[in-house]
């Protein structure tokens, strides 16, 4: 753990293995994104019939799936609020 | 109708409440911190519902009902489009936009590169960004008004535009805040029950009613069509259109100011994210209510293009009373979103044009506050104006090409500048402006613009060396944004750009607020 002397130049070790940790994790989180949702536009683009399957009265595939994307969006988001306000802001906090 | 009092007694209702806010905001509203942040004194859960009401547009309700009643599934297709790019907002902007910046995009863009180039080009896509945005939204809201209300095109739009104009002048940020908070808990709130008096009639379950259209008019409502959205390649670059242009909107990124702290700024977009997607799904209820309860016939028989799907189902389900009260929702919609394009582009104006490039970053509180409200004024004329001379004309397209230009134009440069070290002046400058002239470019010689509005037959373009079959541009003027940006980072040096970015990388974490950085402090005028 450093601490920022004032005055003096910063330690720029742990602000950048933070400011890493911090881009691994938006990172992976949007790259769940992008394939849930091009997943679910690859299939709306390229194969209709499989996303237009009928499973019972009322209910294809497409309205599962598709009310899905919405869950998981913010599914992920929340994913991310309680890592960063539990893991990434202690690690600030120990950065000050 | 004879509902049209009870919708003009809500809207006034309405009207009298944000003028009230107004006036009690011009009070408050001192220093361009105020004007153009309302102080960073929003609370996290007032800014979840402010983005909501500012990125909720009459599209999204009266819009996408109407598609859903006509075309059934497809329509979920924009719903989740909306939505997909608030997570990535969320992960790779929000926290570095509001730590690095002070109340524009281009303060993060051109925070370690050249000021005035990088400023010069962001305000020319925050602009075109803008425009065509608030051109859709003009247009859109004089027919929707008359359609509603039977008020005259023209005078929808000067009270539209007027009534935005007393917003933003007076009242800033915190007056248009607070509009779009009101605004978001009526949509909201009329969203919900709508769907709950639809789904009254199917024993509270939605697969009933699903049911019930397609006994109606086929299984073809729940299966993706391809009217809606045609060609295979067409889809993927809308989506990406909405996904990244969502997460690069000027007047959507601007609120990431308003809140005290970028962990503020995190909970922001949690809430609007869970605000926004709890409405898209109350939205499909209604357009298949609409489609089951009034009938897709009699909607597209009451004109304006399916978008009287939601009224006239407020009409079957809730009465006169309900009727007036969707339709007033609808206007305080318009009037919610306009306010908010207009003061991002007056940020723009102001902020990047006048004080950082031509007065070269020193001018006055009191001269910047002055620009900013003539910037107010001009934008409103200038939006009043162009809203007359599209009168009647397709301009659905302009929504599209707002997203797809912030896709291409203000993503890369935005990401590019927030991760990658060896980013530089020429390279933000060109990847801006190639983002915006390829998206301009690829719609124009697009069926979009060649077709639908200069009405050349497809047959006779479509073997044209120049035909660009895609009605999306993003597909190809994002990668190609990010290309150039790449390739002109590689091939130039810029030490000071590539030296600051420890120090920049040290202020997304830490924030501005530091003692004994060498760093220019983020200025804290106080009231």
């Amino acid at each position: 753990m450093n601490v920022v002397i004032p005055g003096k130049p910063d330690p720029a070790p742990s602000v950048s293995a933070l400011a890493k940790k911090r881009l691994t994790v938006a990172l992976v989180l949007s790259a769940a994104m992008i394939v849930i949702y091009f997943g679910f536009m690859g299939l709306f683009a390229f194969d209709k019939p499989l996303l237009g399957t009928i499973l019972m009265p009322g209910l294809s595939l497409c309205i599962v799936l598709g009310p899905l994307v919405i869950i998981s969006s913010f599914a992920l988001c929340l994913v991310y609020v309680l890592w960063a306000n539990r893991v990434f802001d202690a690690g600030i906090r120990n950065l000050r | 109708m004879g509902s049209s009092t009870l919708s003009i007694g809500f809207f006034f209702a309405f009207m009298a409440l944000t003028l009230a806010i107004t006036y009690w905001a011009a009070r408050r509203t001192r220093t361009t911190e105020h004007f153009f942040a309302a102080g960073g004194q929003v609370t996290p859960w007032q800014n979840g519902w402010a983005l909501a009401g500012d990125f909720l547009s009459a599209a999204a309700l009266l819009g996408i009902a109407g598609i859903v009643t006509s075309n059934g599934f497809d329509g979920m297709i924009y719903s989740i489009g909306w939505l997909v790019g608030w997570p990535i907002i969320l992960f790779l902007i929000v926290e570095p936009l509001r730590n690095v910046g002070r109340f524009t995009f281009a303060d993060v863009v051109a925070y370690r590169l050249r000021q005035r180039p990088v400023r010069l080009a962001g305000a020319v896509g925050t602009l075109a960004v803008i425009l065509f945005y608030l051109i859709a939204q003009m247009v859109a809201t004089g027919s929707l008004i008359k359609l509603l209300f039977g008020l005259p095109y023209t005078w929808s739009v000067i009270v539209v535009g007027s009534v935005m104009l007393v917003y933003v002048l007076f009242g800033g940020m915190l007056a248009t805040t607070w509009v779009q908070v009101v605004k978001a808990a009526l949509l909201m709130g009329g969203g919900i029950l709508l769907a709950f008096l639809v789904l009254t009639h199917f024993e509270m379950n939605p697969l009933k009613l699903f049911a019930a259209a397609s006994e109606k008019y086929g299984t073809k409502v729940l299966q993706p069509g391809s009217k809606v959205v045609s060609g295979q390649w067409d889809a993927i670059s809308l989506g990406l259109g909405l996904m990244f242009g969502t997460a690069a909107m000027p007047h959507v990124l601007m609120r990431a100011y308003t809140v005290k702290d970028a962990k503020a700024a995190r909970l922001s977009i949690l809430y609007a994210t869970g605000l926004i997607g709890v409405f898209h799904l109350m939205v499909f209820i209604i357009g298949f209510g609409a489609m089951v309860l009034v009938g897709a016939d009699a909607v597209a028989k009451a004109g304006g293009g399916g978008n009287m799907a939601a009224p006239l189902l407020a009409l079957t389900v809730g009465g006169n009373a309900f009727f007036g009260f969707i339709c007033a929702v609808a206007f305080a919609t318009m009037l919610a979103v306009v306010a908010g394009l207009t003061l991002s582009g007056v940020a723009t104006l102001c902020h990047d044009v006048w004080t950082n490039v031509i007065r070269n970053g020193s001018a006055s509180e009191a001269e910047q506050l002055k620009v900013a409200r003539v910037a107010t004024v001009m934008i409103s004329i200038f939006a009043i104006f162009l809203g007359n001379a599209f009168e009647g004309q397709n301009v659905a397209f302009m929504a599209g090409l707002a997203f797809s230009i912030a896709c291409a134009a203000n993503f890369p440069s935005l990401v590019l500048a927030i991760t990658w070290r060896r980013f530089t002046t020429p390279a933000a400058v060109a990847s801006i402006l190639v983002g915006t002239l390829s998206s301009l470019v690829l719609i124009y010689l697009s069926p979009t613009i060649q077709v639908d509005i200069l009405g050349k037959p497809l047959a006779a373009i479509e073997h044209q060396w120049w035909f660009v079959s895609l009605r999306n541009p993003a597909i190809i003027s994002m990668p190609l944004s990010f290309a150039v940006a790449i390739l002109l980072s590689l091939v130039t040096r810029e030490k000071n750009a590539n030296r600051a970015f420890d120090e920049m990388q040290r202020r997304i974490l830490l924030g501005p607020i530091q003692p004994n950085t060498d760093e220019p402090a983020r200025a804290k005028s106080a009231a």
